[in-house]
């Protein structure tokens, strides 16, 4: 690239401040309140739906056996608002955030994680100004749904393979943050087509990959440690939830 | 969570929720439709003068919540501003990478500005409710609309639990803390690692306490709460009708005049 007149020079200048700025949007991946068209609310709500009610129906019929299942559920809900709420170490003492979904989707599975997920958005909206009530659906799609089926669908995979489990984690939990980068990147350039939906996804994704794919690498490897701990030291908790098989 | 705090003082709190939960989603619902500066801006205004001079919230902490949002929409509108495409004929300024140009439109500007403010005037109505609408009385909603009954359960249990682990991740980190646990990058994962993986044994002993507990009170699967009963406020009701007629004719009026 030429930087032949004075022009250009201002250019390249507006334009990288205008790049650097996303990079303080360093939080997972929310969207906010009234960023979206009002049908694109709508339809990412009902793309939820049957997601939602095949985890409820999931969810329900685990109740139905023990009391104690529901409780459980609910401590599990309180743990990925605070996993989500977590620090990410980084040189930069930029402050981001876990999505926490990935760790969640492998502990209590996809079709859980959806409803907890949701509940948590909520919270989020409500409580900390993180996410919307409008963007619910939208949000609830890229970080409850789609990470998680993702992350858990690597994890399965990876386990087949007979992979190592540390690989096995920090493949689902960085795989299943940069899937709902990607989808949030979608959704976004959906809702400002400007020069074409392609155009725009790659601007989107271009845009927020500076930040994205390092969080996405330290949400794995935090992951990881955090599952050899927990596999070190909660091994009952973690053979109740069907996350490892019983020693023989 | 401040923001709960905040809601429990607010002088408007004793106005049944489904009131107030119906005004903001009315109110955002319309301002997001209208997509108009002049509707986002005379929102916000309804919805700060709402939450500081009626409820009595303290405007120093209204605007140092508003920055959460303002930080993240600047963020975002600045990615709405470049643009890219094959054609640069509408870009003010533009750098060729590629084939492509990477530049800045007049029409991405107006864009991202109009999103902003839009996005600034639903934010305020999301705060109208949160900050004058304990959780509480939003579950007791929850449990009245025709969701099954577990959902409302554990979305209260969670909220319980997200203070007394959040009371616990606090005092774990202060404890690391003073050890010099955050003292380098790689001390820093040990110990969020480590942080994370003792909540998560923490949950599930407490998650076995409080099923000893309850289940030694006769728990038996259902959760059952008297939810406080609230009047409906006639003034509100009516302030809220009033203001959804007149914000809808004025945004039809605003998308005709096109500001």
């Amino acid at each position: 690239m030429f930087l032949a007149n004075k022009k250009t020079k201002l250019s390249v200048a507006a334009l990288s401040t205008l790049l650097l700025l996303p990079a303080t949007y360093a939080s997972a991946m929310h969207i906010m309140e009234g960023y979206l068209p009002l049908p694109h609310c709508v339809a990412w709500g009902a793309v939820c739906i049957p997601f939602l009610i095949f985890g409820g129906i999931g969810m329900q019929k685990q109740m139905r056996g023990e009391g104690k299942v529901k409780i459980l559920l609910a401590l599990s809900g309180a743990f990925v608002f605070i996993l989500s709420s977590l620090k990410i170490p980084s040189v930069t003492g930029s402050c981001s955030h876990p999505t926490g979904t990935g760790l969640g989707a492998i502990l209590f599975g996809p079709s859980v994680m959806s409803i907890l997920g949701i509940i948590v958005l909520l919270f989020q909206a409500l409580l900390l100004a993180h996410g919307g009530l409008t963007t619910l659906g939208a949000n609830t799609f890229s970080m409850a749904i789609a990470g998680p089926f993702v992350s858990f669908g690597i994890f399965k995979l990876m386990k087949k393979l007979k992979a190592p489990s540390g690989l096995a984690v920090f493949l689902a939990a960085t795989i299943g943050d940069l899937f709902t980068y990607c989808v949030t990147s979608a959704q976004l350039a959906l809702a400002f087509p400007d020069q074409g939906f392609f155009a725009s996804l790659i601007k989107f994704m271009g845009i927020f990959a500076p930040t994205q794919l390092p969080i996405a690498m330290a949400e794995g490897l935090l992951s990881v440690i955090i599952f050899n701990i927990l596999e070190k030291n909660c091994r009952t908790e973690l053979t109740a939830l069907g996350v490892i098989k019983k020693e023989a | 969570m401040i923001i709960d705090s905040l809601a429990y003082a607010s002088r408007l709190r004793t106005i049944a929720a489904v009131q107030k939960l119906i005004f903001s989603a009315a109110a955002m619902i319309i301002c997001i439709a209208a997509n108009s500066f002049a509707i986002s801006a005379l929102t916000a205004a309804v919805m700060l003068f709402m939450i500081i001079r009626v409820g009595g919230t303290r405007a120093k902490n209204v605007f140092k919540l508003m920055c959460i949002p303002v930080i993240f929409i600047a963020a975002s509108a600045a990615a709405i501003v470049v643009s890219i495409g094959s054609d640069s004929s509408a870009m003010i300024c533009a750098v060729k990478i590629g084939g492509a140009y990477l530049g800045v439109s007049a029409s991405g500007i107006a864009a991202a500005a109009r999103t902003s403010a839009k996005a600034l005037g639903a934010v305020s109505c999301m705060y109208f409710l949160s900050l004058t609408t304990p959780m509480t009385d939003l579950f007791s909603l929850l449990r009245k609309s025709p969701l099954p009954d577990f959902i409302a359960e554990i979305a209260e249990l969670i909220y319980r639990y997200i203070f007394v682990l959040f009371d616990a991740a606090e005092r774990i980190r202060i404890a690391q803390e003073t050890r010099l646990g955050y003292a380098t990058l790689k001390t820093s994962y040990r110990s969020t690692a480590q942080l994370a993986s003792n909540l998560f044994m923490r949950a599930f002993r407490q998650a076995d306490r409080t099923y000893t507990a309850l289940a030694s009170r006769g728990y038996e699967g259902e959760i059952n709460v008297i939810s406080e009963r609230q009047k409906i406020s006639a003034r509100f009701c009516v302030f809220s009708a009033a203001y959804i007629l007149t914000v809808t004719a004025a945004a039809l009026f605003a998308g005709k005049a096109g500001i």
